[in-house]
């Protein structure tokens, strides 16, 4: 008898977790914070291309990462999910990240930011762009809108001087320059 | 009982957290995308006049009412409109170039070194309505073709034929530069203007979904319009001579600042022009390789960084594991 009611417990916890994904029903107390530091680090390029069906001003579900400034995005209703850098996520709003799904939005305005008649206007004419993309495009066009928009989001996720600050200062260039005249540095 | 209850249900949710990790961990995969043997496609050359650098801000200085009210619309776009717009060209020429290289480890290489020589180009100065938020987007064209595009908005192509024939990170900073200050001196958008003053360009002005107060941009028609134009001319026209050798020398100074060699411009100017049969396009729409070479004579000493290991671990380990 207990294990039979042991065996039905399982299964319905083996099911419950994506259902609370799939129906778009947050706060079901099954989801947390996962992956180990490194392999998190890795992930910003690893999903790209599902960060890439999560376009901006989509309604998403999120949730804290173990990494700081990061946040695990999973698009309401669907199965995109990827990692954003908090801050592209617009939340609507409760007063801070969580553990646990919260509704947000994905955004170029910046955390908790609304939207202004500018920036609309902008995402208006940036999703008109891509319905004309779509149009002339051939079969390969819907991939190469997710590729594209991959694009941005690599780009965008990354500040000015972060970039900059991937290769030496330019003092420390023109050192090894010097140091290592008609070679390679 | 209670008990008994209370340690099920704890096993329970326990089991459901790493069923949904699971779920979770099977959605986030690497894409393993193949890359497909594409033949380059066949582009056809429009009938559209070269905008040759002064000569183009000539043409559309001469222009009916309906489209000086739309050049001027553009002029006064911000980085934001003019990425939103470039966004549309850039998926449409890349739609049209076979798609893009799905190798993330290269494509953030790509826009690293992109934007590492963008940091020394206009932002620097400091001028104009755009360009001091303006990043550099670039993709890799999956076509064999040599060749690279710049789109409005900082969206910069470069083909894996022409990458797979540099040699190093400075080289590849000087071709990524080149399209770098096409964006920067806005020569697509020049294009953009120069296309509002022709006759097509009228005929879609003129069409009521313009409404009068409305912005040129909301009308389909001429969206569409310039769509087509400017794709066609940045793959097939090109932005003229003079452009190009402006564009040669801002890389030049662009790579410089940000410490790279710029003997590296030489070489891949030198390997263009051992390599004129497998770019028709670049040899309609640029000078010749030598003239762009004499035309740079004297700037490219200084000596500076080549990156060639750190090219080489990147590009061409993963160009190779792609065959």
């Amino acid at each position: 008898m207990m294990r039979t009611l042991l065996l039905v417990l399982i299964a319905a916890g083996c099911t419950l977790a994506p259902a609370a994904w799939a129906q778009d029903k947050p706060g079901r107390g099954f989801l947390k914070p996962e992956g180990q530091y490194a392999e998190l680090k890795a992930k910003p390029a690893k999903d790209a291309a599902a960060r890439a069906r999560l376009l901006y001003g989509q309604r998403v579900l999120y949730k804290a990462s173990p990494v700081k400034g990061w946040v695990l995005v999973k698009e309401a209703g669907g199965s995109a999910q990827g990692y954003f850098p908090q801050a592209m996520i617009s939340e609507t709003r409760p007063p801070a990240l969580q553990v646990g799904t919260i509704r947000g939005r994905v955004s170029d305005t910046g955390a908790g930011g609304a939207e202004n008649i500018s920036t609309a206007a902008v995402r208006s004419l940036d999703n008109r762009a891509k319905q004309y993309a779509k149009a002339k495009g051939g079969d390969n066009v819907e991939q190469v809108i997710a590729d594209v928009a991959s694009l941005e989001a690599l780009v965008d996720g990354k500040p000015s001087e972060k970039i900059k600050g991937l290769y030496p200062d330019k003092a420390t260039r023109e050192k090894k320059a010097k140091a290592f005249k008609g070679g390679n540095t | 009982m209670r008990r008994t209850s209370l340690t099920l249900g704890a096993l329970c949710l326990s089991l459901a957290m790493g069923s949904g990790c699971a779920f979770l961990k099977k959605n986030v995969g690497t894409p393993d995308i193949d890359t497909p043997k594409i033949e380059t496609p066949k582009i056809e050359t429009p009938k559209v006049e070269t905008p040759d650098g002064e000569d183009a801000v000539k043409a559309v200085g001469n222009v009916s009412a309906s489209a000086k009210k739309a050049i001027d619309e553009v002029e006064a776009w911000k980085d934001s409109e003019e990425r939103a717009v470039g966004d549309g060209i850039a998926i449409q020429l890349a739609a049209a170039s076979g798609g893009l290289v799905t190798d993330w480890r290269v494509t953030e290489y790509l826009n690293d070194v992109a934007n590492v020589v963008g940091l020394e180009g206009q932002r620097r100065e400091n001028k104009g309505n755009r360009g001091q938020d303006r990043r550099f987007v670039v993709g890799l064209l999956k076509t064999g073709e040599i060749n690279a595009f710049a789109c409005p908005g900082g969206f910069i192509f470069i083909t894996k034929g022409l990458l797979a024939r540099l040699h190093n990170e400075a080289e590849l900073a000087f071709v990524l530069a080149h399209e770098v200050a096409h964006v920067d001196e806005e020569h697509a958008l020049t294009y953009v203007k120069l296309q509002l003053g022709t006759a097509g360009a009228a005929e879609a002005l003129a069409s009521e979904a313009t409404g009068g107060t409305s912005k040129m941009i909301d009308n389909p028609k001429i969206y569409a319009f310039l769509g087509d134009q400017v794709v066609k001319g940045i793959q097939a026209v090109g932005f003229g001579k003079k452009a190009e050798l402006t564009a040669d020398e801002k890389a030049v100074a662009m790579m410089k600042a940000a410490g790279y060699d710029p003997a590296a411009a030489g070489r891949v100017l030198d390997m263009l022009a051992a390599n004129e049969q497998k770019a028709p396009t670049i040899g309609k729409t640029h000078p010749k390789a030598t003239a762009r070479k004499e035309a740079l004579a004297g700037t490219m000493d200084g000596g500076g960084a080549t990156h060639a290991g750190r090219y080489d671990a990147i590009i061409r380990t993963q160009l190779a594991k792609r065959k």
